[in-house]
């Protein structure tokens, strides 16, 4: 049998109901997760498995060169997590001169990696079960293998032809020259040794020990400017949330580095137009979204950065109610707008959520950035790292200008909801410039329109994207071919 | 309406994001949904 990654008849899903859950884009990963529940295991136990997990069998969105963010609900308070990590203190305003745009591909895209501080952070708060527990199904799956799943075969086909020659790339992703077919067995013991030092030394041998000087040593050989002072001075931070009210509920989302911002102001624009008296597949409530979505992904790419950069416009300026309502009156009720939006670049991340018993939920987003990332993965480690230093500008006047131990403008948000003080949902989308925008459209499908969790992800979906244009899948009803 | 649209399949995994969905009910259980545009799922007991 051949497994396939394009479905020929439509498929159908429901919704699961049950009182532990978790949900994510592998199956593996999300039994991972499961598996320490039924052991007894905790929310946020069980979010570090199966984030832990797709690293190995999810390679074309994340690993252990990732970032990561978190929102969760530990049963009595909600808390923000933010584990991305910063530039190399070598990235001065020289070394990147006379580019245009920062590079995209190779070493001069690596920033710190922040995925497994992130769940160190976690664990270590919040963590019930050993943490060398959480990782044994990671560990296995990457020292006994995995049958590649359909739609990630074909990510790695895509991102093998883009990355075959960026250092250390084929030796690991791909065994016998070319990318793993869907169903194809894949085995990555390197990377099984490097999770295996993680557990053992919670995380200390991949910021200070053995897995940092292997990282480096191939950084030096390529010229990188990633030190071992760089990893030793990364750490995440609690940063708890920002938040926006629409009726009864209120989003919440991580503060800026990150694009969340843009989904709040998305929803706190749509706030003060008609969308309530609207049928969610109505073509005047598409329009009403993606105008209220360009005005806020404008601003968030001019003005989103690290915090301690944003001096001249912050976060509490994007989100102050009279200037939402003064950007929702430039929306023409019949007529599209150029905004000037311009588009963040595609991304490749995984997303995972999960609720227990006990009433925690956990929302956690890990991601490289474009696909693989930066391509580059050290020899002996199965670690490739992410292209993150992408997401800085080089326009000096850019609050987001690189710079040394600067966190980047970061696409990879996870989302929130809270209903009267008590938590509601824990969701996210992954997908670069669709994730600010997939947050506004699954809170208004569940909770405005009141469709079930699966029949809002089901749904055909629309991305705004440069200037007036506007993304469709083939999917849609006739009547939005229209607007 | 004066909107640039361009037609892009599901299948295209990236274009439109991958969803994962936990919403909390008042008997204290969950409603959990997956993206159908990949390859994951949701998962219970």
């Amino acid at each position: 049998m051949q497994v396939i990654s394009h479905h020929a008849y439509s498929s159908r899903r429901s919704a699961i109901l049950a009182r532990n859950v978790v949900a994510t884009s592998q199956p593996l990963a999300a039994q991972a997760g499961l598996g320490m529940l039924a052991r007894g295991g905790n929310a946020v136990d069980a979010a570090i498995a199966t984030a832990a997990t797709l690293c190995v069998v999810e390679p074309t969105g994340n690993g252990l060169g990732a970032d990561a963010f978190a929102i969760l609900w530990d049963g009595t308070q909600l808390h923000g997590l933010n584990a991305s990590g910063r530039a190399p203190a070598g990235w001065g305003p020289d070394r990147f001169a006379g580019l245009q745009k920062m590079p995209f591909w190779g070493w001069e895209a690596v920033t710190v990696p922040g995925a497994v501080s992130g769940w160190v952070a976690l664990w270590e708060k919040f963590g019930s079960l050993p943490f060398e527990t959480l990782l044994e199904p990671a560990i296995s799956y990457a020292e006994n293998g995995f049958a590649v799943s359909p739609v990630i075969a074909d990510l790695w086909a895509r991102g093998a032809a883009q990355l075959a020659n960026q250092p250390g790339f084929a030796d690991v992703f791909m065994p016998n020259g070319a990318a793993p077919k869907a169903g194809q067995w894949f085995t990555n013991p390197a990377l099984g040794h490097s999770l295996r030092r993680i557990a053992q030394t919670t995380g200390a041998a991949f910021y200070t020990g053995d897995l940092a000087e292997k990282i480096v040593d191939f950084a030096k050989m390529h010229g990188a400017a990633l030190s071992m002072q760089d990893l030793a001075d990364h750490h995440a931070d609690w940063c708890g949330t920002i938040s926006q009210q629409f009726d009864d509920v209120s989003m919440h989302e991580i503060p800026p580095n990150g694009q969340g911002i843009a989904a709040l102001m998305g929803l706190g624009i749509l706030n003060h137009t008609g969308i309530r008296d609207l049928h969610p597949d109505d073509p005047q409530a598409l329009h009403l979204q993606i105008e209220a979505m360009k005005l806020a992904l404008r601003d968030a790419e001019t003005y989103v950065a690290d915090p301690a950069h944003m001096g001249h416009v912050s976060s509490e300026d994007l989100l102050d109610p009279s200037y939402l309502k003064a950007r929702a009156q430039l929306i023409s009720p019949r007529q599209a707008t150029n905004f000037g939006a311009g588009a963040p670049k595609r991304g490749g991340t995984v997303y995972l959520s999960v609720g227990d018993s006990a009433g925690r939920m956990v929302s956690f987003i890990q991601s490289n950035y474009a696909g693989f990332g930066a391509g580059v993965v050290v020899p002996g480690t199965g670690i490739h790292l992410q292209n993150r230093g992408a997401g800085f500008s080089l326009d000096p006047n850019s609050q987001n200008y690189v710079g040394p131990r600067k966190r980047p403008f970061h696409t990879i948000i996870p989302g929130f909801l809270m209903r009267n003080g008590a938590p509601l949902a824990s969701f996210g989308v992954m997908g670069g410039p669709m994730q600010a925008q997939g947050h506004v459209h699954m809170t208004l499908r569940t909770q405005l329109w009141g469709q079930d969790v699966q029949q809002a992800i089901d749904a055909p979906r629309w991305r705004a994207t440069e200037g007036l244009g506007v993304a469709v899948e083939t999917s849609m009803p006739q009547r939005w071919a229209t607007p | 309406m004066g909107h640039a649209l361009t037609l892009e399949p599901p299948d295209n995994a990236f274009g439109f994001g991958g969803a994962q969905f936990v919403q909390r009910l008042d008997n204290g259980a969950y409603a959990a949904g997956s993206e159908s545009r990949k390859d994951g799922q949701a998962v219970g007991f």
